[in-house]
């Protein structure tokens, strides 16, 4: 069930009037089974490997608890961590696995291996996952008590509004929220209200927005030999935007429908698009997955304190996992890859950068400086993407290719970046909406308050007027219904 | 307690206005189809006052080609009505004629019974159709539930997954609150000739072939809901091609309804009856024309006056409807007949004879020095005098009065005429009729460029242009 279909319209007011008026008590379990019904909406039969997950880490959760010794405690950890791993690999990268091990058979001239499994690749598997793992490391180190009830456990893994696409939540900070669930109201009229902002906001983001830009993007990804420098260039950048905002949009949606349950989820997005340098950009980006491969990769490893060509392998590996998780294939590898250089680059210049600005007396205090060094990160974390979007690694580099050797000026002139899916009209709505959004980004930049959060502290009559404004562009202008096809939304593959 | 009611009826109130909002842009948005190619009757049918029609029409293009009520209603006052659709199935037949039944209550109901060939809609634009046009009630959710496949239920039932695109095509009508034929009663009018000779299996001994499940429950429900209504069901089938086995399915329900008690019309089988001519009075192998449709009416009139008796509506201002249906047929067979006319005599003869249509006469150049395009003879017919006529100029001929707007003088003022509330018609001269836009509604030229004589025809009745044509 996505966000963005009639269903959840459905769903979610019947799940929510209903937790309003069940007793305390129950809607804790009221939830569950919600989450549940949602996971199975997408595929029945994948409710067992959710399952699987929260029994093997619930009951690993209890065993560490229980275990005095340190060893013991590892066992069960390190235990619980493969059990997962290996179900994750199983679904996700088994196919990469044997087509990687057939190409280095075939080079030794062994005959192929064929693959003793074909699955389709379940939903949201890595979120949850990831999550799940996260709990035991948390117990293992004493952040986080071995949650006794299954139950209330389980509703941590498998909360609908984050189920599928995260944020990836933090076991000390939701399983609390879901205890209180039984204890008090949660819910309120600012949660409401603010959740509600939040939900058509992210609505709003993905399917007008993001699924607009899709629409060229797809067009130029599909067609490269058709497009020059131009098309591909406005598609990289294109695709940045769609990105965020088809994430962003999920996240908001997904914080909005807690916030309204009373369940406060982490921040996923800061404003990315505003990020100086790259480093910037991962404090601001994804930040749910982002402080997870900090605590429980990056920092385990050494992270910085241990000389630099060790803190430069530790960014290498955390971003090269971090690509791995977002799909099984080598462009996602590289693009990891390429943000991992762009930090040890970045890194090493730094005092030759510093040197240079120091002799030349650049302002850094300034719009102008702060402005170039944003465009700067935004080009480079467009040009990275390349590889994500791209359909494999060979595809992106005849796209690079392709991009700085069509020199193909006049096509902005004759009207016809017109003829790749977005007519006059389209790309009128899209840059009216990505005012807004830049808008919105202001707002959030400065005031540090989301877009429910800064609607809720406006007039009543503003708010409404905001939100039906809303409501009417996502229910005309939206990218949705019949006609449209592509609407999934983009992290739902990882 | 306060705060709280406060924060209820604040909520209560963003609902409704929300919801009031969304109405709004429901109008515009909602499906429409009036351009006439595939007509929806419903939204004629929900403009009609309750208990009207004496005489209903069920089925799919064959019924609205075949079918005009305008026949019925100038020959005998009897006011009928096609509840059609394109390629009506047999489960929006039958939801159609229920949702009929709503607010009317027919003697009889004629059913042109090609629908017992489709279970479901064949073409997605048919199906969103009749889908969207139904009013929503128990009807139209049980139609979409029958009808849709599952995964489409939730669109349909809330429309605007599907209808929201339309903001992409939006005109005018869309903007009107009444569609342009609203005052329609469900026929399609045409006088094309293109049918394709007489079809192969209507001679010959009947040779019925089973009727699938399917089938025999449609007939089932039908004659179930004619029982229950109190109309009587009469089952037809239009003249026109069908193949071996849609013929084999012919029989069949006429085997069913002698068993039954309900009678069934084959007109391919009475053909030489009623004179049908398969060559002139079908506009293709199965749909018919105005002259098909004519003949049909008489069988069917005769029909009902030997079993029925009918009041007489004509007269009766409930009755509107059919008034200006009939004076739409009217309409448009004079236009026909003048887009058929081929020369300018002839043309302009036709002009003089057609009540709704609003002409733009405007001759230009050097047209007085040539004999092949000497226009006056026919002009002055329609009250042009020849120092007019030798003067040039531009004209506006309407209700049979022509009326001299522009003299082709360069230094005169446009004429500006309102054809409709956004529709404004200037004529005016630039001096050259090869290059000049001198007839122009808004800002489209309707100008016949490089010809002598230039006219512009506009239906009155339809607020539409006709054409522009050029000697």
């Amino acid at each position: 069930m996505l966000f963005n279909s009639v269903q959840f319209f459905a769903f979610f007011p019947i799940v929510m009037l209903l937790y309003i008026v069940i007793p305390q008590k129950a809607k804790m379990y009221w939830l569950l089974v919600a989450s549940y019904f949602f996971y199975m909406c997408w595929n029945p039969k994948y409710i067992v490997l959710i399952l699987f997950t929260t029994v093997v880490t619930y009951i690993a959760g209890l065993l560490i608890g229980r275990a005095a010794e340190t060893s013991a405690k590892k066992f069960w950890l390190v235990s619980a961590i493969v059990v997962n791993l290996a179900v994750l690999f199983t679904f996700k990268y088994l196919d990469f696995f044997f087509l990687n091990l057939n190409k280095i058979l075939s080079l030794a001239g062994i005959r192929a291996v064929d693959k003793p499994f074909d699955f389709l690749l379940p939903v949201g598997i890595s979120f949850y996952t990831f999550q799940a793992i996260g709990y035991v490391v948390d117990v293992y180190r004493g952040d986080s008590q071995a949650e006794k009830n299954f139950f209330k456990y389980a509703l941590f893994v498998s909360f609908f509004p984050q189920l599928v696409a995260g944020p990836i939540e933090r076991s000390g900070k939701l399983i609390k929220q879901i205890d209180d669930l039984g204890k008090r109201r949660l819910w309120s009229y600012k949660g409401v209200v603010s959740g509600l902002g939040m939900m058509l906001w992210g609505l709003f983001v993905k399917m007008v927005i993001a699924d607009r830009i899709a629409i060229f993007v797809d067009a130029v990804y599909s067609d490269i030999y058709a497009a020059g420098t131009i098309e591909t260039f406005i598609a990289m950048l294109g695709f940045s935007v769609q990105i965020y905002a088809d994430f962003a949009g999920y996240s908001a949606v997904a914080i909005g429908a807690a916030r309204i349950i009373g369940i406060d989820l982490m921040e996923n997005f800061n404003t990315p698009l505003f990020a100086t340098s790259i480093a910037d950009f991962w404090r601001r980006w994804h930040i749910s997955l982002t402080t997870w491969f900090r605590d429980y990769i990056y920092i385990p490893l050494g992270g910085n304190r241990r000389g630099k060509i060790t803190k430069y392998r530790n960014i290498m590996v955390t971003f090269l996992i971090s690509g791995l998780w977002h799909g099984a294939s080598w462009k996602y590898v590289v693009w990891g890859g390429i943000h991992g250089v762009y930090q040890i680059i970045a890194d090493i210049v730094k005092p030759l950068r510093d040197w240079i600005d120091d002799k030349l007396k650049v302002q850094k205090n300034v719009f102008s400086y702060r402005f170039g060094k944003v465009l700067g990160t935004n080009l480079l974390v467009s040009f990275a993407l390349i590889f994500f979007r791209a359909g494999s690694l060979k595809l992106a580099l005849k796209y690079i290719l392709r991009m700085f050797t069509k020199w193909n000026p006049w096509v902005i002139f004759n009207d016809s970046l017109y003829n790749w899916g977005l007519n006059h009209f389209e790309v009128g709505i899209l840059f009216a909406s990505l005012v807004l959004l830049l808008f919105v980004s202001i707002v959030r930049y400065k005031q540090q308050l989301d877009i429910g959060e800064f609607l809720f502290k406006q007039n009543m009559a503003f708010r409404w007027a905001v939100f039906i404004l809303l409501l009417v562009a996502i229910i005309v202008f939206g990218e949705y219904g019949a006609e449209f096809a592509s609407n999934k939304f983009i992290y739902f593959d990882f | 307690m306060k705060s709280r009611i406060t924060k209820i009826i604040a909520a209560l109130g963003f609902v409704i206005i929300a919801y009031l909002c969304l109405a709004a842009v429901y109008g515009p948005l909602s499906w429409k189809d009036t351009s006439g190619d595939k007509i929806s009757s419903l939204t004629q049918l929900y403009e009609t006052e309750d208990n009207l029609v004496d005489v209903a029409f069920l089925g799919s293009s064959l019924c609205y080609f075949g079918t005009y009520p305008a026949y019925y209603w100038e020959d005998l006052g009897i006011a009928a009505f096609d509840i059609a659709v394109s390629s009506q199935d047999r489960i929006s037949g039958y939801h159609h004629l229920k949702e009929l039944l709503k607010t009317q209550s027919p003697k009889v109901v004629f059913v042109e019974a090609h629908d017992i060939l489709y279970d479901k809609q064949q073409i997605i634009g048919n199906e969103y159709r009749n889908m969207l046009s139904m009013k929503p009630s128990i009807n139209s959710v049980q139609l979409i539930t029958e009808g849709a496949d599952k995964k489409s239920w939730l669109d349909y039932l809330f429309r605007f997954p599907i209808i929201h695109s339309r903001y992409k095509e939006l005109k005018k009508n869309d903007f009107e609150l009444r569609a342009p034929n609203y005052f329609g009663r469900g026929e399609y009018m045409t006088w094309v000739k293109n049918g394709q000779g007489v079809p192969p299996y209507a001679d010959g001994a009947p040779f019925p072939v089973p009727l699938d499940a399917g089938q025999t429950k449609w007939l089932e429900d039908l004659k179930a809901l004619s029982a229950k209504k109190g109309f009587d069901l009469v089952l037809y089938f239009a003249p026109g091609y069908m193949t071996e086995a849609e013929q084999g399915v012919a029989d069949s329900v006429a085997e069913y309804g002698q068993a039954n008690g309900i009678p069934v019309i084959d007109f391919n089988k009475i053909r030489a009856e009623i004179n049908f001519d398969y060559d002139n009075d079908l506009i293709d192998s199965g749909h018919s024309n105005a002259y098909g449709a004519r003949k049909m009416a008489e069988y069917f009139e005769q029909y009902l006056s030997e079993r029925y008796s009918f009041t007489d509506h004509r007269g009766d201002s409930r009755y509107w409807q059919w008034d200006k249906d009939l004076e739409w047929y009217y309409s448009a067979k004079a236009i026909h007949e003048l887009k058929s006319a081929e020369a300018y005599e002839e043309y302009i003869s036709m002009l003089s004879q057609s009540k709704d249509v609003l002409a733009v006469i405007s001759l230009e150049g050097d047209y007085t020095e040539r004999a092949e395009t000497d226009y006056y003879a026919s002009l002055s017919k329609l009250g042009m005098t020849e120092e007019e006529y030798r003067a040039g100029g531009k004209w506006i001929y309407k209700n049979g009065e022509l009326t001299k707007v522009h003299g082709n003088d360069l230094n005169e003022e446009p004429f500006l005429y309102q054809l409709s509330n956004t529709e404004t018609l200037k004529i005016s001269y630039n001096g050259d009729y090869m290059h000049g836009e001198n007839i122009v509604i808004n800002k489209d030229s309707y100008y016949s460029l490089g010809d002598f004589m230039s006219i512009l025809t506009y239906d009155c009745f339809t607020g539409e242009v006709i054409e522009v044509r050029g000697f």
